[in-house]
């Protein structure tokens, strides 16, 4: 089959690669039919993620049709249309069983790395290198999926393919987020970054009861996607001075939840975004902090920050004492899409949410490296390139 | 499960702190520490400066009265306790834990037959049966070596814990007992694993085992994860994309063999199927 391989920090190719094949018994093997690029797909990318090695398939945010299931699966056959969340549950243990599904203990085959960095082994990711598990990723004819009876969903009548494929990801991340964010009826929510997941945030920040979303970003095409599609009030970083305009939209009281959709490669105008590059450059820590810290300082008092921009290690000058003095309630996670999925369906078949304007540039396969250079460098108006093996 | 003392512990508080340096060996490191700053100061260079950086060291540890490599090779509380209980001149402890959701029945039954472990971990060839209490794991360790040894399953005074030993004549002494108590509120089943080796040569023969044990530490939270995915979910994950891929990244093992057909030995047919490639079939 082809597939796209990682080779080295901003280094893709197309090769061809082993057809996967049923390995246990609640396998599936999918042909897949859409696979979309992600911005937690750039990590990689850039290297920032240290456990890649070359001919790594990448990608986790797909759907496709099921072409095989083991014998352990039930309640799917060959030709089911499903989408798959890339976050792997395997519904047993006991953090699954709390629908925790991005805490699941059993999913992670190389428990080893994440047990040393962060004190306990992770959950496995599709495509997330080998850290969370080391699964052959979705920009691929084929893939196989474990525990295919948590994670694979049929898609529903009344819902299209560009809408679905991002139930896979960008909308249940998005969701979280904003489940995360305790959203009460009447509060304003500030939400960083407007790509995929931010997008996702916003609409989901109003079907949670939100009212008014205020979206941070710098590209002026996102910026208004997010006030045409999210109904969002929008702030350019580079002509405003985030934390100041926050004041001055909320009555001096700030953003009632905050959520952070930009991660370890944010961005910023200030001094703290240079000094975060001169150490990140100089391996000196992994993740810049400009928008953690801008969220934690803005946000009101007794207010929730509520994270799903991926950090991967360890990041300086973090205002642990505006999070002590203000009371503010940090939650964040990896999405546990399981518990999420049926419900964004619903909503997308009520009308109520189109995930389908993500998808900006569908490609071909074996134009994908090509897509994740736009998608990296936001050029065309890129929002989320969308490969068609 | 008894947590008296904690294997964690690495400090008694009726004892002296470890690495705690008596005053004839402050004196020893201060006199030398002085001659190394001065003979590094009068050759000058990169060897007189990595000279003087030694001295200092030398300096700092006798001032300090603490010595980090002392501190590393003194055994912990619990090794005090388990060498002078088995009439060891030292051990060396390793332990994992883990909680499975099962009750504790089913895990026990489990673990209680060496057999079901050995098809779970990648790295073991066989697990051979003896006799009813006794068996041979033949396992491939980094740079294409074989290892093999005998484990000896030994009565416990506790129901809950199950124990093996290998034999007294053997050349790398292991002691391995596996604890399980019931988690609290019905969250299934702790279970600990507490593996102790005798080294020889004493204090060095300690270090190298504490040196090997960041591997095999590795190696038990793997074997653990393996268990627990086996109990709870009936399958052992893998990322693999095909049967015959080794997607192994962070062990650099040989290739599967059968030693077992090597040294003629019978091997369970059970302990040649390595789980991940029990189902085997392609795309359609």
């Amino acid at each position: 089959m082809r597939a796209l391989t990682w080779q080295g920090p901003n280094h893709l190719q197309v090769d061809n690669v082993p057809d996967p094949s049923i390995l246990n018994p609640r396998d599936a093997i999918i042909r897949v039919t859409l696979s979309s690029v992600c911005g937690s797909d750039l990590h990689l990318l850039g290297g920032y993620v240290p456990a890649m090695k070359p001919g790594d398939i990448i990608g986790h945010e797909f759907m496709g049709e099921v072409v095989d299931v083991g014998p352990g699966v039930n309640g799917l056959a060959k030709g089911d249309k499903v989408i798959t969340i890339s976050i792997i549950g395997c519904g047993q243990c006991e953090h699954c069983q709390r629908d925790d599904f991005s805490c699941c203990d059993n999913s992670n085959p190389n428990p080893t790395a994440t047990d040393l960095v962060y004190g306990q082994p992770c959950c496995g990711i599709i495509g997330y290198s080998h850290a969370f598990g080391g699964y052959p990723g979705s920009h691929a004819t084929y893939i196989r999926v474990p525990y295919a009876d948590v994670n694979l969903f049929k898609v529903p009548e009344g819902v299209s393919d560009e809408q679905a494929v991002f139930v896979s990801d960008a909308a249940p991340t998005g969701y979280f987020a904003a489940d995360n964010a305790d959203i009460q009826r009447g509060d304003t929510v500030a939400v960083w970054g407007c790509g995929g997941v931010g997008q996702m945030a916003i609409c989901s920040a109003y079907l949670l009861g939100a009212e008014r979303v205020i979206a941070i970003d710098r590209y002026p095409d996102r910026l208004r996607l997010a006030r045409e599609r999210g109904k969002a009030i929008t702030i350019n970083y580079e002509e405003a001075n985030v934390h100041e305009a926050l004041l001055e939209l909320t009555g001096g009281r700030g953003p009632d939840r905050c959520i952070d959709c930009v991660g370890m490669e944010a961005h910023g105008t200030e001094i703290d975004y240079a000094y975060d590059k001169a150490k990140q450059m100089l391996r000196l820590h992994t993740e810049r902090g400009t928008v953690l810290r801008q969220a934690i300082r803005a946000c009101r008092k007794g207010g929730t920050v509520s994270v799903v921009g991926v950090y991967g290690g360890l990041l300086d000058k973090f205002p642990m004492g505006a999070i002590v003095n203000k009371a503010l309630t940090l939650k964040s996670g990896q999405q546990p899409g399981q518990r999420y999925a049926n419900t964004l369906f619903a909503h997308i078949q009520k009308g109520e949410l189109d995930p389908s304007y993500l998808l900006t540039h569908p490609m071909s396969l074996e134009d994908s490296p090509q897509g994740y250079m736009m998608f990296k460098e936001k050029s065309e108006h890129c929002l989320r390139a969308v490969f068609k093996p | 499960m008894s947590e008296q003392p904690l294997i964690a512990l690495r400090t008694d508080p009726q004892t002296a702190a470890p690495g705690a340096m008596t005053p004839f060996e402050r004196g020893i490191s201060l006199t030398a520490g002085t001659a190394f700053i001065l003979n590094g100061l009068r050759r000058g260079g990169i060897s007189g400066a990595l000279q003087a950086v030694v001295g200092a060291y030398g300096l700092f540890r006798g001032s300090t009265g603490r010595c980090a490599l002392k501190r590393l090779l003194t055994p912990t509380p619990f090794e005090e306790r388990f060498s002078a209980e088995h009439d060891w001149p030292i051990s060396e402890a390793l332990t994992r834990s883990v909680t499975i959701n099962r009750p504790l029945e089913d895990v026990k039954s489990f673990i209680a037959t060496p057999q079901n472990i050995g098809p779970l971990l990648r790295w073991v060839d066989s697990v051979e049966e003896i006799d009813a209490d006794t068996t041979c794991w033949t396992v491939r360790a980094p740079a294409g070596r074989t290892l093999r040894w005998t484990l000896i399953r030994v009565e416990s005074q506790d129901e809950n814990t199950l124990h093996w030993r290998t034999p007294d004549q053997s050349r790398w002494q292991h002691d391995v007992s596996v604890q399980m108590s019931e988690a609290p509120a019905g969250r299934g089943t702790q279970v600990k694993v507490v593996a102790v080796c005798k080294p020889s040569l004493g204090k060095i023969g300690y270090g190298l085992a504490r040196a090997i044990s960041v591997f095999s530490d590795k190696a038990l939270l793997n074997a653990l994860q393996a268990v627990k995915q086996q109990l709870e979910t009936g399958e052992v994950a893998t990322n693999r994309l095909h049967p015959d891929d080794d997607h192994d990244f962070f062990y650099l093992h040989a290739q599967t063999h059968d030693v077992g057909t090597e040294s003629n030995a019978p091997v369970n047919q059970s302990s040649t199927v390595k789980t991940g490639v029990s189902v085997e079939r392609g795309v359609v």
